[in-house]
């Protein structure tokens, strides 16, 4: 079995150590970083396709995601090392907003737009606005994804798209929202481009968003 | 004085061995030791480690000395009592009486589309009378019943709601814990000369916020009781285990506890954890699994059993179901009953629909009737010469002996059956004579003459003087450009 049918593998297994290690195989013996790429979306699509039939369950997704993502971590090092263009839809800085522990829904997002061929910077909860916009700025973002669940922290998604108005960086990047607590009026309001009440639907969204 | 609530007269539930209960309180001891919590506030961090625990301020970690763990909890009332506005309603929580109270949802239900929208201030108002005059319902908790409102600034969604239950709620209620909000709540509560008790709800696993302990510490100095609450999901932020749910529903609500000790020793606590199962399609709570339900039983028995604490429940109050109809029923009630039978002390539970997102008056005019069949149900069966009737039933003799028209029946009836308020129980022809009106019709009667009915149990002058804190509140956060 080559390095990359191993990363598969490992995927699908949910090992987040064997997918990082065949993937630190992978690129150490010269394969092209975007065939990992590749290998990464086709399982995780596999994977997302099995969760979206209800095959498998939400902790079947996570559990690949967390995989893919140890194994993202060393490709994407190698493509930026090498100047690869990689052929994903567009990169999401995702997060939940300042004041906001909640982490569920948000996960859920970024499994399902890595699955979807998403490249995904997930910071975490509690995310302030300054770190949304260095992470988008560092990533380049096209766009950035905020949670929010409680009625009460919910206005820091506003204080997010004030700071990237700030910043001159609205005009290149897309904002969506999603969370508990938010309503499309909401959405409208506080100038954010789309936001759908479902995970799946968040993923048409941001296909949408970046045009495909 | 204080109010009936529902005293327990049947042996409790239980559904643990002591060698059960014992391992799961040494799991959560072993939790607090080795892990520990993350604690957010450094102000709250420092009173841990004057107490005796090993605190890394760089990690925000806080580990536990097991003998400290005991120690606090050894300090908590057994009972406490608490003081409302309407001196009926006082509260004596603790040993075999059960109270039932509200449970908040985000927004209003409409019940011809059963959508959600926000309420007007004015309908939280409304919501607020209409359980003021449910008799089985005692207290409730903060952000209730919505939480939402109508151009009422996020700052200020907590505040408003305190001061709306202070001014149309005359039972106790619980302070908040958003972006301090609480400062001003237990204001308008000490203003008022009546008790609050304070939330400290965790962001589960093993974690406090610094809104969290703000709120315990304040009201520990206040000497308002305090309710660690914490609520993750199974399978998410807890174990998908029972047990292991409970191990760490434990630890974190210990934790809560020792602060509280360390604040204020001898302070009242009421302990509160229910985690839903997460839905494992949606990734949302699964409310109304049955699950909660026996994590609550097991919970109540190890609080009653090992600690003597009183206990709060929560996990009946949110059903999943959208509208008022058989699921929210058997959900709501059976974990309602549950809770009762296994020794709960208090039961957030009246009102909550379609999981936390909404709230309606006239489902908890209709929970209020199931809690009046729980509370006759542990009521129990009363056994003496009078209510044996031995004599009765041997002058009585078969037919065409009757018991309708005994003294009897005349004198036991109203004490041994319960008869609900709302629930349908006409005849069909008198269904059809009335409009065939379903239970939920009849309960929308009931919310608009308890409306109609209401009376302010607050002087003028208090009115005016809690009016002005939410007006200093107000002041506060626009000078902190929250608003």
């Amino acid at each position: 079995m080559n390095h990359l049918e191993e990363l598969g593998k490992a995927i699908r297994a949910y090992d987040t150590e064997g997918a990082g290690s065949s993937a630190q195989a992978a690129m150490e013996d010269g394969v092209d970083p975007l065939e990992g790429l590749d290998v990464v979306a086709g399982v995780m699509k596999e994977i997302g396709d099995g969760f979206e039939s209800k095959e498998l369950w939400l902790f079947d997704l996570i559990g690949a995601a967390d995989a893919a993502k140890a194994a993202l971590l060393v490709i994407e090092a190698k493509v930026l090392e090498t100047g690869s263009q990689p052929d994903h839809l567009g990169t999401v800085v995702l997060g939940t907003v300042f004041g906001d522990m909640h982490n569920i829904g948000k996960t859920m997002v970024g499994a399902l737009l890595t699955a979807s061929g998403f490249r995904v910077v997930d910071l975490g909860t509690n995310v302030t606005s300054a770190e949304f916009i260095q992470a988008a700025k560092d990533n380049n973002a096209d766009i950035v994804a905020l949670s929010a669940l409680l009625t009460t922290t919910a206005v820091a998604q506003a204080k997010v798209i004030e700071t990237l108005e700030e910043e001159g960086m609205r005009d290149h990047v897309k904002v969506m929202v999603g969370g508990g607590a938010i309503t499309a009026e909401f959405a409208e309001m506080i100038g954010a481009d789309g936001y759908r009440a479902t995970a799946f639907e968040a993923v048409g969204l941001a296909s949408e968003l970046v045009g495909e | 004085m204080a109010a009936e609530g529902i005293v327990r007269n049947l042996k409790p539930l239980e559904i643990l061995t002591e060698e059960q209960v014992e391992r799961i309180h040494r799991g959560a001891l072993d939790v607090l030791e080795v892990t520990g919590v993350k604690v957010e506030s450094e102000k709250a961090r420092k009173i841990y480690e004057k107490g005796g625990c090993i605190v890394d301020h760089d990690d925000e970690r806080v580990r536990f000395p097991p003998g400290l763990v005991e120690q606090s909890i050894r300090q908590c009332p057994t009972s406490f009592h608490m003081k409302a506005l309407d001196r009926k309603n006082d509260l004596i929580l603790g040993g075999t009486t059960t109270y039932f109270a509200l449970f908040p949802g985000l927004r209003i239900a409409d019940l011809d589309t059963w959508e959600v929208r926000q309420p007007t201030v004015q309908e939280n108002h409304d919501a607020n009378k209409i359980a003021d005059g449910l008799e089985n319902i005692l207290a409730s908790p903060s952000y209730t019943p919505y939480t939402d409102m109508v151009d009422v600034p996020p700052a200020m969604l907590l505040p408003v709601s305190t001061w709306s239950r202070l001014k149309y709620f005359s039972k106790i209620s619980r302070v908040g814990t958003t972006m301090s909000s609480h400062i001003f709540e237990i204001q308008m509560a000490q203003a008022l000369g009546v008790d609050i008790y304070g939330a400290m709800e965790a962001p589960p696993p093993l974690s406090w916020n610094e809104d969290a302990t703000d709120c315990a510490i304040a009201c520990a100095e206040a000497g308002f009781p305090v309710e660690p609450g914490t609520g993750g999901s199974m399978g998410a932020t807890h174990p998908a285990t029972l047990a292991g749910a409970l191990v760490i529903g434990m630890a974190e609500v210990m934790s809560g506890v020792v602060l509280v000790q360390l604040v204020n020793p001898g302070n009242p606590v009421i302990v509160n954890c229910f985690p839903p199962p997460i839905n494992m399609r949606s990734g949302h709570p699964a409310f109304g699994s049955i699950s909660i339900s026996l994590f609550q039983v097991a919970w109540n028995q190890i609080w009653r059993t090992r600690y003597g604490i009183p206990i709060m429940n929560g996990g009946s109050g949110p059903s999943s179901a959208k509208k008022i109809d058989f699921q929210v029923g058997y959900e709501k009630s059976v974990g309602a009953m549950l809770s009762a039978m296994s020794g709960a002390n208090m039961i957030n539970h009246c009102g909550g629909l379609m999981g936390e997102l909404s709230y309606h008056p006239a489902l908890s005019v209709l929970d209020n009737d199931a809690v009046g069949n729980i509370k006759r149900f542990l009521e129990g069966v009363k056994v003496n010469e009078d209510t044996l009737a031995i004599d009765l039933i041997n002058d009585t003799g078969p037919i065409p002996g009757f018991f309708l028209n005994k003294q009897h029946t005349r004198d036991w009836w109203q004490q041994e059956q319960f008869t609900p308020l709302v629930s349908d129980q006409s005849t069909y022809p008198e269904w059809l004579e009335k409009g065939k009106k379903s239970s939920l019709d009849l309960a929308r009667e009931r919310a608009d003459a308890l409306l109609e009915s209401w009376e302010s149990k607050l002087s003028p002058g208090q009115e005016v003087e809690i009016d002005k804190i939410l007006d200093d509140c107000r002041a506060w956060y626009k000078k902190k450009d929250l608003i």
